[in-house]
């Protein structure tokens, strides 16, 4: 199977033309895409509103200053919107309606196909994204912290490039199920729940029980919203052994990705369209 | 002339589970399911020469999909051999994967939101394409099929003609030695398949390129190939010339015949079988053997005004083969 090897990067230049080819077709849906940010901004604000009646009744939560949570669930907006994949709905339309062929008969790897296809829309989406947050953070001033230290906002940018590969491999490894399961719609809803929940989307992790927080320890999830926002407020002093495991994790799910697209191109083989 | 395609002994089974109707069944599979198997391919042999445009013809899931999926490296075969261009299609290497191309009439392979000219300029990239080629490749395909007006024009926007011209033109970009059509027609009014059918003769004489077609329209075969592979039930049942198909199948001619005033008897049985038969007209088929006999005694006995002998439709002649040679097996 030499040939389903991919060939990055030395034909990059096909994956970069991908890249624009996307922006264009993105950029067909302008208007969703305001839509979108309206949206969101609505519902930042409906966040920040809730939050601060709750520190208002003089309780704190946690060991978070209202200005650290409402950062959080600000920066857990750009996170979740910039880092999460959302293109294993394709992959899975695209296996399930047979379009999957149109790569076995081209040469271009159907990995690093949808990673530039996600690399770019989650590019345009972040652009979106933080001219949203940017114009509540300007009316909400003192509820934005900012980091204290440069070397702080390098550490984020840093978590949230890796992210944005640990979450795509994780999606795309959804996606191939589709090889196997014809029903797997249902279960990613489920998967994804999961997985938001111990990213850390819905409630910082140390907030949570004990026993969750050691589950989510041993989990990858928390590395895709969790870990960038910690360090983005300046609550982790070393990353380092950190920024060492989430490399491992992107490692372990290349492979499995590369395997599980192996074996079930061997599945599609065999059985057809 | 060497050959493009070879193919030995080629079987493809496929393994399917049989599924109880119901939620019943769906919850007893979860459990316990039937294995079954379908012979999509029965062991069949063939080889192509290299700018030879041959037609493969048959019914719904006789094999003819299958056969292309297997020549363009989608399916895995269970048994036996191919070779296109001296490669294994299923070994997927990128040497092969950019000299031939498959066009199914069925499947999008352009960005449905996009002009498909961007299409075309991701194909140049994808088949690495350099630039002097690319430009002379796409002049002569804009020319050819007449879409220098359209290819601006996101995708969604074309007809099912025009979409169907641009999806060729970007499969035939980087040149392809042989190019797979399935069903390329399908779909289309009879002003865009002739003018689809026009364009794949005319790019086969040009350029040479090796052309397998599918189809089940008989027009398609008649109109563009010399040479037809009929395929029924997974095996080949006839492979030669369209001309020689119609000499050894069809054994009787059609006699079509106009009476110069109204003819009320009912012996025309003597003269052949008649198929149609309406006021003045009527259409009869006799032996190929005795047509002139038939037509002397005919012109002769009856008031005949206009008469005409006329070859049997390659559609008739085709379902003749299926119904006689090959009954459909369960």
């Amino acid at each position: 199977m030499e040939a389903d090897v991919p060939h990055f990067p030395y034909d990059m230049k096909k994956y970069i033309t991908l890249f624009h080819i996307n922006w264009q077709n993105t950029l067909q849906y302008r208007f969703s895409l305001v839509i979108y940010i309206a949206g969101y901004s609505l519902y930042i604000w409906v966040l920040l509103y809730l939050w601060s009646a709750v520190y208002r009744e003089g309780q704190t939560v946690g060991n978070y200053t209202l200005s650290q949570l409402t950062t959080y669930y600000l920066l857990q907006l750009i996170i979740n919107s910039v880092i999460f994949s959302y293109i294993s709905w394709d992959v899975i339309d695209n296996i399930k309606n047979g379009n999957f062929s149109n790569f076995l008969i081209k040469p271009l790897d159907y990995f690093f196909y949808w990673f530039t296809v996600n690399l770019s829309g989650k590019i345009l989406e972040a652009l979106f994204v933080m001219m949203a947050v940017g114009l509540i953070s300007i009316v909400f001033w003192g509820y934005f912290a900012f980091p204290e230290r440069f070397i702080t906002l390098i550490y984020f940018l840093i978590s949230v490039i890796l992210g944005i590969v640990l979450a795509f491999e994780l999606d795309f490894c959804v996606g191939m199920i589709t090889f196997w399961l014809t029903q797997v719609r249902t279960f990613k809803y489920m998967l994804q729940t999961l997985i938001l929940f111990f990213a850390g989307a819905m409630l910082p992790l140390d907030l949570f029980p004990d026993i969750l927080i050691r589950i989510s320890d041993v989990l990858p999830f928390k590395y895709l919203v969790f870990f960038p926002a910690s360090l983005y407020l300046g609550k982790i002093d070393n990353p380092w052994p950190s920024f060492a495991a989430l490399l491992v994790w992107i490692l372990i799910f290349y492979g499995l990705a590369r395997i599980l697209l192996i074996r079930g191109i061997k599945r599609y083989e065999a059985v057809g369209a | 002339m060497p050959f493009s395609i070879q193919v030995k002994k080629l079987s493809k089974t496929y393994e399917y589970f049989k599924k109880a109707p119901g939620l019943a069944g769906s919850l007893k599979s979860l459990f316990w399911r039937e294995k079954l198997y379908n012979e999509a391919l029965k062991g069949i042999s063939f080889e192509i020469e290299e700018g030879e445009l041959v037609g493969f013809l048959g019914p719904n899931g006789a094999g003819k999909t299958t056969t292309l999926k297997i020549l363009s490296g989608i399916l895995y075969p269970t048994s036996g051999d191919a070779v296109v261009l001296g490669h294994a299609p299923w070994r997927r290497e990128p040497a092969y994967q950019k000299q031939f191309s498959i066009v199914m009439g069925q499947k999008n392979q352009l960005w449905w939101d996009l002009p498909a000219q961007e299409s075309f300029i991701l194909n140049r990239e994808i088949y690495e394409i350099d630039p002097g080629t690319y430009q002379h490749n796409l002049g002569e395909l804009l020319e050819l099929f007449d879409i220098k007006e359209i290819i601006d024009v996101p995708v969604r926007k074309l007809s099912m003609g025009q979409r169907m011209k641009c999806e060729l033109a970007a499969a035939l970009l980087h040149s392809p030695k042989v190019l797979f059509l399935d069903e390329p027609t399908i779909g289309l009014d009879i002003i865009s398949q002739e003018k689809i059918r026009d364009y794949i003769r005319e790019y086969n004489t040009i350029k040479k390129t090796t052309v397998l077609l599918t189809s089940h329209y008989m027009r398609d075969i008649e109109r563009l190939c010399r040479r037809v592979i009929v395929i029924n039930n997974g095996t080949i049942v006839y492979d030669g010339s369209v001309d020689d198909l119609m000499h050894s199948y069809a054994d009787h001619k059609v006699i079509r015949l106009t009476f110069s005033h109204e003819y009320k008897e009912d012996n025309l049985g003597k003269y052949g079988e008649v198929v149609e038969r309406s006021g003045l007209t009527v259409v009869l088929k006799a032996s190929k053997k005795d047509i002139a006999r038939s037509t002397a005694t005919i012109l002769s006995e009856l008031p005949v005004e206009d008469l005409s002998v006329e070859e049997v439709e390659i559609e008739e002649v085709i379902r003749k083969i299926f119904n006689t040679l090959t009954p459909l097996k369960k």
